[in-house]
């Protein structure tokens, strides 16, 4: 028996017509040649009809498209027909449904309406498969029918809501004064647009009084942009617990439940079979305060700009292997078995080293160069250098704790990446490819850098440091069976030859390409 | 255990396009600043320079390095020319295999191969025609029937 194909949410035509307004140009386009052409408004309404039929176009092109999409949601999985002259129609089998996610904006609960999102393997990184709005309770039945296929009778619900404390802690860590800088700077900008110059000239006349009444002796140029990044930061910050205010997750036999948001509210569902690898992340301050957040990666996860990754939102490491026990027993981290040597921090240090010295330096040079504006550079430099000092302790801190484990079939892979330091817990069968890449100068100590690529729809790359390049064979099974053997003995010291190719000296007999065997 | 090494050609192939890489350059570049002897001679000395260096260190290298092998259910590359790198990709999680011939290679009997994974994908230039057609049938019927290699 068939079941009956529904239409979405007729809120979806305002979608589509946004998708035809492209066709305004015509009567844009009449009304300027008109203008040009010295015309006076009688000739121009005298053809008012054609630019009414234009908009009468726009609105029955969205209409029909709007009309021709309907959707069937079956146990088999969802079926999806539209288009009038060139049909399509799709069918995503439960079976390959990995997130599906709910979407409740604030600007659609005033109609009923919610934004049903599905994703497979299949599409790009960047756009979900499938995205419809849909009425909210024919939305909340899709859902449910597939939570509920997912559970079992057996299997008891597990439930985790973690203290706000926490999810402030979390809002802090995932704010970045950029994005809030980038708000103001469009806001401002488009103030004037908007408002009329006058308005904005305001708001940055204001802008500039403020800044020179509490600069305290500093140049105002200085204050303004340290305002600026505050401000900016402070902005994100709220925006972040906005987004992860109400946020429980619970786990199913086979689902991972999360629920969040305060004025938008989000549901996401992803098969639990198919999360690629959990990843615990620190930042500099959260490292201070020993707390540890827990992401989780899977394919339609924390896709979307405003979407939301966190599993675990903040918690000391006691409470949060406790947690993770509860909701995700399959991952768990094991200590590190292959790490760094002592000699490797000058490799660990020179990335954040380099600008740290450079800056004072160009400071320096340029205050001698420009007297009268050497105050301002001084801020400017001493400004500048904080992100570099940042960056630097947290390659010390990523020093002392990288490197890989592994029990059975699940790597722990310990690295930093940014400001961030991640541990990352990665099923085998979860790996893409693994690069074990050795620089000349890593040849002398014979060790290597490991990217680890996971399955991703985008390239997802693990960078862990300066590691043994025999231990990382050993532990990624990817060493010859007849290579000699590693780890222990001494080593002796490389040639000149060795030292040009180091991985021959490794994994084969050194042979010069031009004493080659050719083929046979 | 096996390893598959990139038959000597290879190397001819990708010095042959080094030097039609640089007498064509130079022929361009003769034509074009033939009016400005000192920048003529300085472009053609730097082509000149270019192609000792492909010639005579980058493609040597590459070819001496380049060498792969199934171990342990994975497709292992060896390959680089001044960083060193060994590449493992997983069998089962290969996607799909690609051969690709340009016309140069034709002649010689050689095949690039493209390895699809998931989000990654590896090439591996070169290579001989049946290795190439190996690699890609071994691929696909292991990820196909989970043979043990």
């Amino acid at each position: 028996m068939n079941l009956p194909e529904h239409h979405t949410h007729p809120i979806s035509l305002v979608q589509m017509i946004w998708r035809f307004l492209f066709l305004l140009i015509f009567p844009a386009a009449r009304g300027f040649l008109t203008a040009l052409s010295g015309g006076n408004i009688a000739e121009w309404l005298g053809g008012a009809w054609k630019d009414i039929l234009i908009i009468l176009a726009i609105l029955s092109l969205a209409f029909v498209q709007w009309w021709c999409l309907r959707y069937r949601w079956e146990p088999a999985g969802l079926f999806i027909r539209r288009g009038l002259l060139f049909r399509r129609r799709l069918f995503i089998p439960t079976a390959k449904v990995i997130t599906m996610s709910l979407t409740y904006p604030f600007y659609l609960k005033p109609v009923g309406g919610v934004r049903l999102r599905v994703d497979t393997w299949a599409g790009t990184g960047k756009s979900t498969d499938i995205s419809l709005i849909l009425p909210k309770k024919a939305a909340q039945n899709i859902f449910a029918s597939r939570t509920e296929a997912l559970a079992a009778k057996d299997f008891s619900l597990r439930e985790y809501h973690p203290k706000g404390l926490y999810i402030t802690c979390l809002s802090a860590i995932l704010s970045s004064s950029f994005a809030g800088v980038l708000f103001f700077a469009t806001f401002i900008s488009q103030t004037g647009s908007l408002l009329g110059q006058e308005f904005a000239d305001r708001i940055t006349g204001t802008f500039e009084r403020l800044t020179r009444a509490i600069a305290w002796g500093l140049p105002p140029a200085t204050v303004a942009l340290a305002y600026l990044v505050v401000f900016g930061w402070l902005y994100s910050f709220v925006r972040n617990l906005i987004r992860h205010g109400k946020f429980v997750v619970r786990r199913q036999k086979d689902e991972l439940q999360i629920d969040s948001g305060v004025v938008t509210n989000r549901s996401y569902s992803i098969r639990l079979s198919e999360i690629n690898y959990i990843d615990i992340r620190q930042s500099l301050l959260t490292k201070l305060l020993g707390l540890y957040s827990v992401f989780v990666n899977a394919v339609g996860y924390g896709k979307e700009k405003d979407d939301i990754s966190a599993m675990i939102p903040a918690n000391l490491w006691d409470r949060l292997q406790r947690h993770l026990h509860l909701l995700l027993p399959e991952f768990s981290a094991s200590p590190r078995q292959v790490k760094p040597n002592a000699g490797a921090l000058f490799r660990f240090i020179l990335d954040p080293l380099l600008p740290t010295l450079a800056i004072p330096a160009a400071g320096s040079i340029l205050s001698v160069l420009f007297p009268s504006w050497a105050d301002f550079i001084h801020s400017i430099a001493w400004m500048s250098m904080i992100p570099c000092l940042w960056f630097l302790i947290v390659r010390l801190l990523d020093f002392f704790s990288s490197g890989i484990g592994r029990q059975g079939d699940m790597f722990t892979l310990r690295y930093s990446k940014g400001s961030q330091l991640h541990t990352v817990i990665l099923p085998q069968s979860r790996i893409s490819q693994v690069v074990l890449r050795q620089s000349p100068i890593q040849a002398f100590d014979r060790r290597c850098d490991l990217l680890v690529y996971s399955l991703s729809e985008k390239k997802n790359c693990h960078h862990i440091r300066n590691l043994d390049v025999a231990q990382v064979m050993e532990i990624f099974c990817c060493n010859e069976e007849n290579v000699r053997p590693i780890i222990c003995g001494p080593k002796p010291l490389p040639s000149w030859t060795e030292y040009l190719h180091p991985f021959s000296h490794y994994l084969r007999p050194w042979k010069p390409f031009w004493k080659k065997p050719t083929e046979g | 255990m096996n390893k598959t090494v990139l038959p000597a050609r290879a190397l001819l192939l990708w010095r042959l396009r080094a030097a039609a890489a640089a007498f064509l350059a130079s022929f361009f570049l003769t034509l074009l600043l033939s009016d400005f002897s000192f920048w003529c001679r300085l472009s053609l000395i730097l082509t000149g320079v270019a192609f000792l260096f492909f010639f005579c260190v980058f493609y040597p290298l590459k070819y001496t390095k380049l060498t792969y092998f199934f171990h342990s259910e994975q497709l292992i590359v060896d390959c680089g020319v001044f960083y060193s790198r060994r590449r493992v990709i997983p069998l089962e999680n290969i996607q799909y295999v690609t051969l690709l011939r340009t016309p140069d290679m034709l002649p010689f009997g050689l095949a690039s191969v493209m390895v699809h994974s998931v989000g990654t994908s590896l090439y591996l230039p070169c290579l001989r025609f049946c290795d190439a057609q190996d690699l890609q049938e071994t691929c696909v019927r292991r990820r196909k029937e989970g043979e043990i290699p």
